[in-house]
């Protein structure tokens, strides 16, 4: 398909624009995150640039593609994505004790990310081509079919195993459903059955670990140099940094390494103690900024499968900004979930970059383009 | 080409208008209304989101800065170095030498599954347990996992310093004997503080682990010895790990003890007796500074470095000859012959006899329709107090004891020092006992009877004395009167003042007995070695002057000896030997006491010669050597 010039006029520079400074802010946390006082910075912050480019590259590639011709190749995306998952089960590398990462020469690549770009994609042509606008809501005849197709790759992701991502594409589902609609009744049978379902879950599927961070967060305090010990040193460093913050290069929480994990999912707690609530409202607005603008872009989209896309793509980075960051500050257990644009990871960020460019794609394509007679 | 079906209506294709907002029908509200729902749940996330990090930042924000500080900041000791032990010629008897030790700062270390193979790894078998305090706070506080790491762990830990978070290897200067056994019930030994010693020092900066004088001078003089320890406030990683430090207050080291001892002598005395249980205490007579002080059997305070193995305890503690305890300080006998100093003077104090009076000996004494012995069967014949005391004569003492009564006798005896302690400081002291009537009433409930005087006039009977005591009491007899309590440290050095003056002599008391009855004495004792008659005259000397008084005491009275020969050991007389020199102006007055010798105490007036001689012409055979020199230097 020939891209049009009039495209161009409706490049969506908002998202570009939110989601550039946010990487910015990240670039310089990764920066001061990792020197050393002594050997000066680690070059991750280079590497994390490197990353953007190949991220910016691959969501302008995304933005050529009309999403309905993408959308109409979902199946075909959603079947690679599943060999992919298998062929990570099989032969993918073990880190920390999860077989996640499928290696490429240099690049080491965490597939199970792709697997939320795709899923937004297969869903959202489903459910447009099932529920035309109009139909009746949801009820529990319609859900088997998408349980289904949500369900493949989450049992795949669990087996890595990669809990919390599996449960973004939960996430995602659930906010698809939402919008288009579920019958009153359906909604409260399927509370009523999760809500069973929680003992059940709580002994078979959570391993030991899982139910001790949970245990932990009701009360972290009896125990805070065996496992509370991540999520108070956390919440010393995100208090320690008070109004102002330590400074960039300051944050003697993360640079001592009493913060754990400090360049990836706790980046957040290095931005509160070093910039401390200035830098949190910053950070936290340019998110906002992100995610309403997301939502406009649903709310004024062409067609339902565009609304369904940018309601997927806005979906996923809220769950996942809202607990990565409350897992920081001590709201959620801590999970394993990169925060979107911040947090060190190529994967995480190509990920993250794949569905901005979605989201661009559903806002620039909103007008309808008038077709010159052949 | 699939069309997807759209939320507006079905396309219009304009030609004329390049393009045209589609906007989503009003046929699809509810959609709209469940997307504000959407956003709005999301913005009340992120209110969430930011009204708690606004409640431990802005409002909790001065009590994390705290914690984080806490985090960062250690306060670590540092280290005073023990002040060093030496002679009174700056021989060292305790040193310091370079030694490593493995710490751990508790709350850096790893959960015990992983602690375990760590250590096992460096050849440490340890209870993960004992590492963990007890208080939150200390966990802190570094304690010592391993002291004496040897090198080749040491090397290994340092290349693997990574794999060992929370542990360190520190350079610590750990105590040293150089000359082992040498004066070891003196010098004594450390040993880690107790949990009961910690809670008794708590403002003097103790950890858990520090070691500390737990016997003899490294005991008495810890406070001294030990200096002030520094400060060093650094800055940590979470692995404990040093990242700078932030302030600093350096130690004080230790202040050096100079002894009164003489290791010269000291060790002469210790090779005299090598083959005997016994001490000998050599004092000098004009001030009360012990120059020697040997106890035999000993022990190698070495081994309690840094920690006794309890193998090693077990022995040590079961040893039936006791190596632990300083006889000269802690064992008490009967003191036998030597008493008569005591007796003599007593008899001429209180005036009931002159140094001319004479008593007839037939070799025994009736009193009360018991008859007394004398050691020699055939007696001494008519004699005066000089020949009493050259003889050994009992019949005569017997006689004094009779005239003067248990009390007075007791008096002098207390005057002279023995049946108290001397005041020596230096480990746990006997004082003997001087029985007197009032003590017999108070301790037995019964009278004393005239008879038992008899007994004790020769140093029999209930009395006992340690060799300390009897040293200190012929140290008085040879400098004419007067009772020093004996003292061990000359002065105490420091770098600032290296060579303070000597600390005084302390009087303890000052005989009230006329000095030509001292001299009587005198002239007794120099005829004991000097008189072919006399009991010491192994002790004679042709070129010093010498005088002396022997001792063969019972170990048991002498109706429960078996009339077995030979005795066995503990049934066999103590045998003692007391001598001073130069004659006429004495500086060394010396004490030799072999426990159940067997044998006269004469047989070893030949010992005392030895160390006498050796003394006054500062010529030893044998050269000060140390066993080894590692020093740690300031």
């Amino acid at each position: 398909m020939a891209f049009d010039r009039r495209l161009a006029t409706n490049f969506d520079w908002g998202t570009l624009i939110l989601s550039l400074a946010i990487i910015t802010l990240s670039i310089i946390l990764l920066y001061s995150a990792t020197s050393d006082r002594t050997e000066g910075p680690s070059g991750m912050h280079v590497k994390q640039l490197m990353w953007m480019g190949v991220g910016l590259a691959s969501m302008f590639v995304v933005l050529c593609i009309d999403y309905q011709t993408l959308c109409r190749h979902a199946y075909v995306l959603y079947g690679a994505l599943l060999v992919s998952l298998i062929i990570v089960l099989l032969f993918g590398r073990v880190v920390n004790g999860s077989q996640r990462w499928l290696v490429l020469g240099p690049w080491h690549l965490q597939t199970s990310e792709l697997a939320k770009p795709v899923l937004i994609l297969v869903l959202a042509r489903y459910f447009t081509e099932h529920t035309p606008a109009g139909t009746a809501p949801l009820t529990y005849r319609d859900l088997p079919l998408p349980l289904l197709l949500v369900g493949l790759p989450f049992i795949l992701i669990v087996k890595q195993p990669n809990l919390s991502t599996a449960m973004v594409l939960v996430v995602i589902l659930c906010a698809m459903v939402l919008i288009i609609g579920l019958q009153g009744k359906t909604l409260c049978t399927l509370l009523l059955l999760s809500a069973s379902a929680l003992p059940l879950a709580w002994s078979l599927v959570l391993k030991e670990y899982q139910r001790e961070r949970l245990l932990t967060l009701l009360n972290p305090q009896p125990d805070l140099l065996g496992l509370g010990y991540h999520s108070w040193q956390s919440k010393i460093a995100i208090g320690s940094g008070g109004l102002w913050g330590k400074g960039l290069l300051a944050g003697t929480q993360s640079r001592l390494s009493f913060l754990p994990e400090r360049h990836t999912d706790f980046i957040f707690a290095v931005l509160a103690e070093e910039v401390g609530f200035v830098g949190v409202v910053l950070l936290v607005g340019l998110f906002g900024c992100l995610l309403v603008h997301g939502f406009t872009i649903a709310y004024r989209s062409r067609d339902r499968l565009g609304a369904l896309i940018a309601t997927g793509v806005v979906a996923m980075l809220a769950v996942q900004i809202f607990l990565n960051i409350g897992m920081t500050i001590g709201l959620v257990p801590i999970i394993g979930l990169p925060l979107p644009l911040m947090s060190y990871g190529g994967s995480s960020l190509v990920m993250t970059f794949l569905c901005l460019g979605l989201l661009m794609n559903v806002r620039m394509r909103r007008f309808k383009f008038g077709v010159f007679p052949s | 080409m699939a069309r997807y079906s759209s939320l507006g209506a079905p396309g219009v294709h304009d030609d004329e208008v390049l393009y045209i907002q589609r906007p989503l029908p009003p046929a699809d509200e509810g959609f709209r209304r469940r997307l504000w729902g959407f956003i709005i749940t999301v913005l009340i996330g992120f209110c969430l989101l930011l009204g708690r990090t606004w409640q431990l930042q802005v409002m909790q924000g001065d009590y994390f800065l705290r914690l984080s500080e806490q985090n960062r900041l250690r306060s670590l000791r540092t280290k005073s170095l023990r002040g060093k032990i030496l002679d009174r010629h700056g021989y060292v008897l305790a040193d310091n030498r370079v030694a490593y030790t493995l710490m751990a700062i508790p709350a850096d270390l790893p959960p015990n599954d992983q602690l375990l193979p760590l250590l096992r790894t460096l050849n440490i078998d340890l209870d993960p347990e004992m590492l963990r305090p007890r208080r939150r706070l200390a966990a802190l506080k570094p304690v010592p996992i391993q002291r004496d790491f040897p090198r080749d762990q040491v090397a290994y830990f340092a290349e693997h310093r990574m794999d060992f978070p929370g542990m360190f290897v520190e350079a610590e200067p750990l105590r040293t004997y150089p000359y082992g056994t040498l004066a070891a019930h003196l010098l004594g030994y450390l040993g880690e503080i107790s949990e009961l010693q910690l809670q008794h020092s708590k403002d003097l900066g103790y950890y858990l682990g520090d070691l500390v004088g737990q016997a003899g001078l490294e005991q008495v003089s810890e406070p001294v010895l030990r200096g002030q320890p520094g400060v060093r406030q650094v800055e940590v990683d979470a692995l404990g790990r040093e990242t700078q430090v932030i302030a600093a207050r350096p130690a004080t080291p230790g202040m050096d003890l100079v002894l009164t001892l003489d290791l010269q002598l000291q060790q002469l005395a210790e090779q005299l007796l090598e083959e005997h249980r016994g001490s000998i205490v050599a004092i000098d007579p004009r001030n009360g500074q012990i120059l020697a002080l040997a106890s035999k059997p000993a022990f190698d305070p070495n081994a309690f470095i840094p920690r006794l193995a309890p193998a090693m305890w077990r022995a040590l503690s079961t040893d039936p000859h006791h190596p632990l305890h300083n006889r000269a300080t802690q064992g008490q006998y009967p003191p036998g012959s030597v008493f008569k100093i005591v007796t003599a003077l007593a008899a001429l104090a209180e005036g009931v006899i002159t140094p001319q009076s004479t008593v007839c000996c037939p070799g025994h004494y009736d009193y009360g329709g018991r008859t007394f012995h004398d050691w020699r069967p055939s007696g001494h014949g008519c004699i005066q107090l000089r020949q009493a005391l050259t003889q050994s004569c009992d019949v005569y003492f017997y006689h004094l004891g009779q005239l003067l009564g248990i009390d007075r006798l007791a008096h002098h005896a207390n005057a002279l020092g023995l049946g108290q302690p001397t005041g020596f400081t230096v480990g746990l002291e006997k004082s003997g006992l001087i029985p007197s009537s009032q003590w017999k009433r108070q301790a037995l409930g019964q009278p004393w009877y005239a008879g038992e005087t008899i007994s004790v006039a020769i140093g029999q009977g209930y009395t006992t004395v340690t060799p300390l005591q009897v040293a200190n009491m012929l140290a008085t007899v040879a400098n004419g009167g007067t009772l020093y309590k004996p003292s061990i440290v000359l002065r105490q050095e420091t770098l600032h003042d290296p060579a303070p003056p000597d600390t005084p002599p302390t009087v303890l008391h000052q005989l009230r007995v006329p000095p030509q009855h001292i001299a009587a004495v005198q002239q007794g004792l120099w005829s004991v070695v000097n008189d072919p008659r006399g009991t010491g005259k192994q002790a004679h000397h042709d070129q010093i002057a010498i005088a002396g008084k022997t001792g063969t005491a019972q170990a048991v009275p002498l109706a429960e000896r078996s009339r077995k020969e030979p005795l066995p050991e503990q049934y066999r007389d103590h045998a003692w030997f007391a001598a001073y020199a130069p004659f006429e102006a004495p500086r060394i007055a010396i004490v030799v006491m072999i426990e159940h010798a067997g044998k006269h105490g004469g047989d070893f007036a030949g010992y005392a010669k030895t160390l006498i001689e050796a003394y006054l012409r500062q010529s030893y055979p044998v050269a000060a050597m140390p066993l080894h020199t590692t020093k740690f230097t300031r």
